[in-house]
């Protein structure tokens, strides 16, 4: 298994009118990195400046396998908030289609496909057209599709905005399946017991400044709050993000 | 191979939208064919026109106007009352004033049908006028065979005049002849005469002078004898001398008599000479009317070819004189005249209208689905929900452009394959002799508004403003492509630019290609690679500048 770094360092990243700062965690092979923040905090703005999507104002980001730098996109599974699929192609097509863009070869689509499509239990609906599968259905796709060159990172952007529980918990199940298979997966979402529960790294994104596990877990501890849930909410609720 | 990747899914995505299928494929081609089956082969329709005719012998001729649903109206105003309600194209007003004045009322904003009806009744009345001048001047020439015919005789009794004043001429010279002859001998005769009583006269006084001497001696002699026998001689000698005095004064007589003759022939030869001038006189006075009579006769002659030449006048040639024949230089080939009906004909004809207006139709039906079908898929791309994860696709700014504009041709080529097909098949247009250049023709063409379709949504992106703006582009290229308004008409900036849009290049080029085989369309390849080239970077740049 090959040694998996991402360092990002002081990311200072503007959008629109409200600025995200002094954001800095680094991850490694296994890691499953939880980023929280309310809605419209800028989870997803980070997530588009580490896919490459939109260039910080400063700071770095930087992958390293067996400690030497990669360019991340090559390396990069990424699902959408919304899903990222033709709609009028099946889950087949678009597998190929985007293994094909991301220079995968057609035996090893064939190959992964297979594997991804009977794990996320989408093999029988492979021939299906996208706006033909269910809600579930079309998230497990897209991250069908976001797996499809084997990343060595999956960025997972709130993937399971509404999913049901079962369905949260067969994602989950995969994702952890994933991280022991030596990916990092960096994940955004509300469910904060989930993320507490799966994710070996947090990250917080209050008032446009990003809080690492380091600060979350010593919050935890100085304001003695056992659940990250209750101690967000009520960070949330009465804007105690000051207060981290 | 990026680029196919791209191009399937565009393609697929598109085919498999029920939606785009109705509105880009199949009512492109419902209205293509609705397009086709709308021209009338038979050319216009019976077009509604009002007549007012002040005399009942324009009537005749109203059979001319089959092609016209004529309504007759007593008065001018009532007609053109009804043609400002457009119930009538035109108003026909016919007047007799031994001539026939014509005044055609038309509503000229029907344009441009209405000068099409115009142009008709104009030929027909042309026609008409042809058959009255005819007519008329048939019965001209009629009466110019009479008159040519009457002159004809009239020239022959001259020459006959002519014949006889000659033959007495030479009668008359012959009796010149004959009395200058006559003369001639007279007077030598005369003179003859003259010289003979001039020597008989000479030689009697001779004679009488010898005598008379021969008596004086012979007497003195006598005399001096005087005897008896003397007296007897000298009686004698007087006898004789007195019979030859009588002889003598009888010879004298004679010479009297015959000089008296010569006088009286001399005379006469006066007279043959004053007969002879005469004679001459009459003669020159003869030569003089043969000469009028040459002069007349030439004149006539002179006016007899005139009127020849107008005799062999074919009515319709005068009446006509110049024959003015419109030739279309583009002949369809399936036409072959000797073998066709009047009715077929009349097909054939329109056939040839209906094939001129096909490559306008191509090019409308190429510039509406190159923007619409461009501006659609450009607007599925940028707008997709697989847009982001295409995005983080290395190096596929590039395949992104050409996977729109190849997926855009692809679709647009099939409906336009499809009326390039009508025009071989159902329109005769030997489409498939020059199909390389056609199809590089249509190529550019669709090239060209492909790009400023997708060049359109990159810059706007919002669907709605999008297909506003494309359909003002439309709009703008119909315009300026002479579809409603000649490029001829136009002011000399806007024309130079009409006469320059890619439409109005391809339009000529078509033209050109499929009915002439002019295969020489560098000067049209030229301009519209100019255009294919500002297309397209504009449509890069417009990307770049969005950050699509």
């Amino acid at each position: 298994m090959d040694i998996l770094k991402l360092d990002v360092y002081d990311l200072r990243i503007s959008y629109k009118n409200f600025i995200l700062k002094n954001i800095s965690f680094s991850l490694r092979n296994g890691d499953i990195f939880g980023l929280m923040g309310r809605s419209g905090s800028g989870k997803s703005t980070l997530i588009k400046t580490i896919v490459g999507l939109k260039k910080p104002d400063k700071g770095s980001i930087n992958f390293f396998i067996n400690n030497i730098k990669k360019p991340i996109k090559k390396y990069l599974g990424y699902s959408p908030q919304e899903n990222a699929l033709f709609p009028f192609l099946t889950l087949e097509e678009n597998i190929k289609i985007f293994g094909r863009l991301y220079g995968v070869n057609k035996k090893n689509i064939d190959f992964f496909s297979n594997q991804i499509l009977k794990r996320l239990e989408l093999y029988e609906h492979k021939k299906k057209k996208i706006y033909q599968l269910s809600g579930g259905m079309q998230k497990r796709a897209d991250i069908a599709v976001a797996l499809i060159n084997d990343p060595k990172i999956l960025i997972l952007d709130e993937p399971f905005n509404g999913l049901d529980i079962s369905l949260q918990r067969f994602i989950w199940d995969f994702l952890v399946e994933l991280s022991k298979l030596g990916k990092i997966i960096i994940i955004s979402s509300h469910m904060i017991k989930d993320l507490q529960k799966y994710c070996t790294q947090l990250g917080l994104i209050e008032n446009g400044i990003f809080y690492d596990t380091k600060t979350i877990v010593a919050s935890l501890n100085q304001y003695r709050f056992n659940n990250l849930e209750d101690f967000l909410e009520i960070v949330f609720t009465n804007n105690y993000g000051d207060n981290i | 191979m990026k680029l196919f990747y791209l191009m399937e899914a565009h393609i697929k995505s598109f085919l498999r939208n029920w939606k785009n299928l109705i509105f880009l494929i199949i009512l492109p081609f419902i209205l293509i064919s609705l397009v086709f089956l709308s021209f009338n082969p038979n050319g216009l329709q019976k077009i509604k026109a009002g007549f007012i005719i002040s005399s009942n012998d324009f009537l005749n001729f109203v059979s001319f106007f089959n092609y016209l649903d004529i309504k007759y109206y007593d008065e001018l105003d009532k007609c053109i009352n009804e043609l400002k309600q457009h119930k009538e194209y035109v108003c026909v007003e016919i007047k007799n004033y031994g001539n026939y004045y014509v005044n055609i009322f038309y509503d000229n904003t029907r344009e441009p049908v209405i000068w099409e009806i115009v142009e008709r009744i104009k030929g027909t009345f042309d026609f008409i006028k042809v058959e009255i001048s005819k007519k008329k001047t048939g019965t001209f020439i009629e009466n110019i065979k009479y008159t040519s015919d009457k002159i004809d005789i009239i020239y022959t009794k001259i020459e006959n005049a002519e014949k006889q004043i000659n033959q007495l001429s030479y009668d008359l010279d012959n009796t010149i002849y004959d009395l200058k002859t006559a003369k001639s001998d007279l007077q030598n005769n005369i003179e003859t005469m003259e010289s003979d009583i001039y020597q008989i006269e000479y030689e009697k006084d001779r004679f009488k002078i010898e005598k008379n001497n021969f008596y004086d001696t012979t007497i003195s002699y006598i005399n001096q004898i005087n005897d008896e026998r003397s007296n007897e001689i000298k009686n004698k000698i007087n006898y004789f001398n007195d019979y030859m005095n009588f002889y003598l004064l009888k010879l004298e007589n004679k010479i009297e008599s015959y000089k008296y003759s010569i006088n009286l022939g001399k005379s006469y030869i006066k007279k043959i000479d004053n007969y002879n001038e005469k004679l001459i006189e009459t003669k020159n006075q003869f030569s003089k009317y043969i000469y009028e009579i040459k002069n007349i006769k030439s004149d006539i002659q002179e006016f007899r070819n005139n009127i020849n030449f107008l005799k062999k006048i074919n009515p319709e040639d005068v009446s006509n004189p110049i024959y003015l024949y419109n030739q279309p230089v583009y002949k369809p080939e399936i036409i072959n005249y000797n073998e066709l009906t009047e009715k077929e004909i009349n097909k054939g004809i329109n056939m040839i209208s209906l094939q001129t207006i096909f490559p306008n139709v191509l090019i409308l039906i190429t510039l509406f689905l190159s923007i619409l079908v461009s501006t659609f898929i450009s607007l599925n791309h940028i707008n997709s929900e697989a847009k982001i994860r295409l995005n983080l696709i290395e190096d596929v700014f590039i395949h992104e452009i050409f996977s729109i504009y190849l997926s855009s041709l692809i679709i647009v080529i099939i409906p336009t394959f499809f009326v390039l097909l009508v025009g071989n098949y159902l329109f005769k247009i030997n489409i498939f002799f020059n199909f390389n250049l056609i199809i590089l023709i249509i190529l550019f063409l669709c090239s060209t508004f492909i790009f400023l379709g997708m060049s359109i949504s990159y810059i706007i992106k919002k669907e709605s403003i999008t297909f506003l703006l494309s359909s003002f582009i439309l709009v703008f290229f119909v315009f300026f492509s002479g579809f409603i308004l000649p490029s001829e008409r136009m002011s000399t900036i806007f024309s130079y630019f009409s006469s320059n849009t890619p439409t109005k290049i391809a339009l000529s080029a078509l033209s050109k290609v499929s009915f002439y085989n002019q295969t020489n369309i560098i000067k049209e390849i030229f301009i519209m690679i100019e255009w294919l080239l500002f297309s397209f970077i504009l449509c890069i740049s417009a990307k770049k500048i969005k950050n699509e």
